[in-house]
């Protein structure tokens, strides 16, 4: 990318925040306030404690499908760590369900249709708990599933 | 939740991390990202980690946008030393580059920056400088800039300057060196000169390189500017030691400022005693000698500014930078006198309590060196 590029996305970037945008365009707000929880959890986070809490964002755009194996395959690592998962989809995947019923544990944020993967993962940040947040795209889950199993060994 | 982390069996399987500590830079951190992902080093030779040090804007937001991993610390901001010792913790790349929030690194810095490392296997730390075409237009802000600039093209030491805003290391070097002092250097702004000394007493390599380059993008104010040779003058001189810092690291700002003062300082006492023998003692004459005498002492940078900006602005320059080296004297002498009366930095006495006892939390008590 170019500089004059990333000055032109910086402009036209409002700093509001994401939550704020979305709910001011009248399209979007009816879907945002049905998918998207609105309570934020970062109340907590000024209380010290023992140990940071951890959380995994995977962000999942509008263009690509996670088969629940390969989600599955990935989560299990993190329940050995007892991190907190939040799943942030644009639009309703085709096979949300097969993906809520193989991340029980996880919170998923479904924002409305065209939503970006960069608001997605503003979106998720805003609503998720941990001092250590790691994010994940999709298309890191694509690789062959080989991989996945002997690095899950 | 309440998940431990797990570093040792973090696979240590990319060449390079990037961390980039911010404390309510959202006014910057937007560009700096944008900047670091428009790299042409390929997204998994790397990975990104920023680290939200208490801010109160929308600095992890933002950083979400385009960070592979964001460290959120709360509380009371425990400053750039912490932050940056938190990220090396958890970093996987072998070499770690700190970019600083108002850094802009150009799309060849990290893929010459790991380069260099490749090329000399001896390096341990390589050392972007800053250009000579500062963002923030304004007067001070070019000033400050390019003085920065002036002072790393012209003294580069054997320590090199470990403190330019964009600096890369070798991880397994920085954990063996004890990382950052963050003990001592709390929210001032000379870690990097006190890590670059450490280099310079273990042998290690830096390399500082003048043809990799990045821009500076605060906007400073006189206010602002006055301030910050206040603190780095005044913690150099009670901390680091005046002498030993400019012998491994002669390119710092505070060390471009103090360089003239001798020979004015010298000048203008020899105007002063040259009244006990002058027949008839005319303060405008006098004046005016010891003002020749700072402004040859202060030629070279004038001539510099001269060059980069005209000889317009270097004429404007001068009072600016009569006053900023006074300021910086003055600072100096402070940092001394703390020095011999309080002693040397140390957190409050809160965290030095939690330190002795040795308690375990998050976000940890910073760690005595």
């Amino acid at each position: 990318m170019s500089q004059v590029r990333i000055d032109e996305s910086f402009d036209q970037n409002s700093r509001k925040p994401l939550v704020g945008r979305l709910a001011e365009k009248s399209w979007a707000a009816a879907a945002f306030n049905k998918f998207v929880p609105r309570p934020k959890v970062t109340a907590g986070l000024s209380v010290r404690r023992p140990t940071p809490r951890v959380s995994l964002i995977l962000v999942l755009p509008e263009d690509q499908v996670v088969e629940p194996d390969r989600l599955a395959l990935r989560l299990s690592r993190e329940r050995q760590q007892d991190v907190d998962v939040t799943i942030a989809c644009a639009g309703q995947p085709s096979n949300l369900d097969a993906l809520r019923r193989t991340a029980v544990t996880a919170r998923f944020l479904v924002a409305p249709r065209g939503t970006t993967a960069e608001d997605l993962r503003e979106l998720a940040m805003e609503q998720t708990p941990g001092d250590i947040v790691t994010l994940l795209d999709a298309s890191h889950l694509s690789r062959p599933l080989e991989r996945d199993q002997w690095a899950a060994r | 939740m309440g998940g431990s982390l797990d570093i040792e069996q973090m696979p240590a399987s990319i060449p390079l991390s990037v961390v980039v500590p911010s404390h309510n830079s959202v006014a910057t951190l937007r560009r700096v990202l944008a900047a670091i992902r428009a790299s042409e080093l390929p997204p998994d030779r790397y990975e990104l980690i920023v680290v939200d040090d208490a801010s109160v804007d929308a600095s992890a937001t933002v950083a979400a946008r385009y960070a592979d991993t964001v460290i959120r610390l709360t509380g009371r901001p425990a400053g750039t030393a912490y932050a940056r010792n938190r990220a090396a913790e958890l970093a996987r790349g072998e070499i770690v580059a700190f970019v600083d929030a108002d850094i802009l690194v150009r799309s060849t810095t990290l893929p010459t920056i790991l380069s260099m490392f490749g090329e000399h296997p001896g390096v341990d730390a390589v050392s972007a400088s800053h250009d000579d075409a500062p963002a923030a237009p304004n007067f001070v802000s070019q000033y400050w800039n390019l003085l920065l600039h002036f002072g790393e093209q012209r003294y580069v030491g054997p320590g090199g300057d470990l403190a330019s805003g964009c600096t890369a290391v070798r991880r397994s070097v920085l954990m063996a060196t004890g990382m950052y002092d963050e003990w001592r250097f709390g929210t001032t702004s000379l870690e990097g000169l006190d890590l670059g000394q450490r280099f310079q007493r273990d042998a290690r390599r830096v390399m500082v390189s003048r043809k990799v380059q990045v821009t500076p993008l605060r906007q400073w104010t006189a206010r602002s500017m006055c301030r910050e040779v206040w603190s780095r003058s005044r913690t150099l001189a009670r901390s680091l030691g005046y002498n030993q810092t400019r012998a491994a690291v002669p390119s710092e700002v505070v060390f471009t400022l103090s360089r003239a003062m001798p020979s004015a300082l010298a000048v203008v006492s020899i105007v002063a005693l040259s009244g006990a023998f002058l027949p008839t003692p005319g303060w405008i004459e006098k004046g005016t000698i010891g003002m020749l005498g700072i402004l040859l002492a202060n030629l070279p940078v004038y001539r510099f500014f001269s060059r980069a900006r005209g000889v317009a602005f270097a004429i404007l320059v001068v009072p600016l930078h009569l006053v900023t080296q006074s300021v910086g004297a003055v600072a100096l002498c402070a940092g001394w006198v703390q020095r011999d009366t309080v002693g040397d930095r140390a957190p409050d006495a809160a965290t030095q309590a939690y330190a002795e006892v040795g308690l375990e939390m998050w976000p940890p008590v910073p760690k005595r060196r």
